[in-house]
């Protein structure tokens, strides 16, 4: 007798297609697309789903979490400066005083425990998933189009995978130094993007919280992003200003919900 | 501005800016008081909501100029030209929004201090009447004579400013400090180097109760070069010295922290000449 119940190979392949598509099409429309599943984005997405908003997530790698996996230079603890030990604290993160207002966590404890925390509050990721463009309706940012990561490795002339579009109220560009949606701004002339400044971590970090928020209307900027957008100075392996940025995000995202309810 | 006239009372509008650090601006008020008794020194609120709410200043054209004067690089001193929306956003927030320390963005210092001028009503553009602005700004400016760009500490003229972030930034730390730093290449490190040099130079640091003590010298520095033409003094004891690294400020300001014998008599050979105000209800 068999450990594990019977299934057939079909039932598998079914219950995996099933499962997506039904997550897929619900959330063809969200509240809410974020670009970009490491700290800021995963941070933002998940406050904004504990406050009941629809979160669609799409990562362009097969792996959720981004940089924050690994410290810097293949070391895997991360640094965090007061205050943003809180955050820890908020989602059961250990973490070690290392000097006074230096903070350090293991990189995988803090990743998982983000991307758990994210997925308890009910958001829903697509990974494997590139941003392709951004659905424009009236000079407002309504959506995203996508493709799978995967499509862009292949040659144009043996495939043309056509993309599909997501629609949302709003989009958050989480995708660090890419900046893919700003990015896709610039290139049709809609705003022109700083690039990232000179690294220095005492002044970056309190300069990208308090510069995440709408760069485009329908569109919020995020983490590393926001450093690419108004080249503030860049920052080194400290993860401090990625949560408060992600935090900072999502009130900007709900504050802009807010609004637009208040017109319909 | 009217020319200056003998026996005139000597008007100094002091801006405080509390986002770095506890300032305690009536006791600098004070200090200016009884280095010159001819000064009515009156204290305002930050520089920029006092404009929009005493002067009724547009904050979204304040914002505007505000994030054309933003460096793009500070090495270059290259300032934004055309700014993005997010950019006229944040710099609006930053004239209602306490919270935010500022920190991380650089502004070109003779753009700012022209836009702070352009705000200054014209009853007040008056020679008898100084304005000396604290703000939490890093001011940076580019001297052609030196081919570099400098943060600064003040920057003389009227409105006069003094940065508080440059009283950090700005003043260098011992050149032993700087040649440990090229063994660091993660800016956390650096970050915690520096910190560690700061704390054991005894360098001036955010939030720093000493603060007010070194603001009472630079404010000196700005009445003095108003009055005088001369701010600075070349006697390193003096208040009026013009520090160029941190253990420089610390001696003039805080170990010193007096005038030298030739400004202490400068600032009494000018209460000669003006007149004192007498506190209300008083004959003069």
């Amino acid at each position: 007798m068999s450990l594990f119940s019977k299934v057939g190979e079909s039932e598998i392949t079914r219950a995996i297609a099933t499962t997506f598509l039904e997550m897929f099409g619900e959330y063809s429309r969200s509240d809410v697309i974020v670009v970009g599943a490491g700290p800021a984005g995963l941070m933002a997405s998940r406050e904004l789903a504990r406050r009941g908003v629809k979160v669609l997530v799409i990562e362009q790698n097969n792996y959720l979490g981004g940089g924050f996996w690994i410290g810097g230079y293949l070391m895997n603890p991360v640094t965090f400066r007061a205050p943003a030990q809180k955050v820890l604290d908020e989602l059961g993160v250990p973490y070690e005083k290392f000097v006074e207002g230096l903070y350090v966590a293991h990189g995988p404890h803090a990743c998982s425990k983000l991307i758990a925390a994210a997925c308890d509050a009910g958001v829903r990721f697509l990974n494997l998933t590139k941003l392709d463009d951004l659905v424009i309706r009236e000079g407002v940012v309504r959506g995203v189009v996508v493709n799978w990561t995967p499509v862009e490795g292949l040659p144009r002339q043996i495939t043309c995978v056509d993309p599909i579009a997501l629609e949302s109220k709003l989009v958050i560009d989480a995708s660090g130094h890419d900046a893919a949606a700003v990015k896709r701004l610039e290139a049709r002339g809609l705003l022109k993007t700083r690039g990232m400044g000179a690294m220095w971590v005492e002044r970056s970090e309190d300069a990208v919280v308090e510069h995440t928020g709408v760069v485009f209307p329908g569109l919020i900027v995020a983490g590393m992003a926001v450093v690419e957008t108004y080249g503030l100075p860049r920052m080194g392996p400290t993860f401090g200003a990625m949560l408060l940025s992600g935090k900072r995000a999502a009130e900007v995202a709900l504050e802009e919900l807010e609004k637009l309810e208040a017109v319909t | 501005m009217t020319p200056p006239s003998a026996a005139t009372v000597h008007r100094i509008a002091l801006y405080n800016d509390q986002r770095l650090g506890p300032i305690r601006i009536e006791e600098v008020a004070d200090y200016v008081r009884e280095v010159f008794p001819f000064a009515v020194v009156e204290n305002r609120d930050e520089f920029l909501s006092h404009a929009v709410n005493a002067w009724g200043a547009d904050p979204r054209w304040i914002a505007h100029c505000l994030a054309s004067s933003r460096l793009l690089d500070p090495m270059s001193c290259k300032t934004v030209d055309d700014p993005l929306p997010g950019e006229v956003r944040y710099e609006e927030r930053t004239i209602f929004d306490r919270s935010m320390t500022l920190l991380g963005v650089a502004y070109e210092g003779y753009s700012f201090q022209e836009i702070l001028r352009s705000l200054i009503p014209r009853e007040e553009r008056r020679y008898t009447m100084q304005h000396i602005v604290l703000t939490s700004r890093l001011l940076v400016t580019r001297e052609p004579e030196e081919g570099r760009a400098h943060a600064r500490t003040i920057i003389l003229g009227d409105p006069a400013l003094i940065s508080i972030a440059g009283i950090v930034e700005a003043p260098a730390l011992e050149p032993r400090t700087y040649l440990k730093l090229q063994f660091f290449r993660r800016p956390d490190l650096q970050s915690l180097l520096l910190e560690s040099e700061r704390r054991r130079l005894g360098a001036i640091r955010y939030g720093d109760e000493r603060l007010t003590e070194v603001l009472k010298g630079y404010v000196l520095q700005a009445v003095f070069y108003h009055l005088t033409g001369e701010p600075f003094c070349s006697d390193r004891l003096c208040r009026l010295y013009n520090a160029h690294t941190q253990e420089e400020l610390i001696l003039a300001q805080l170990a010193s922290g007096k005038l030298c014998k030739r400004h202490e008599e400068a600032s009494r050979r000018l209460a000669l000449t003006r007149t004192t105000p007498q506190p209300p209800g008083k004959p003069s």
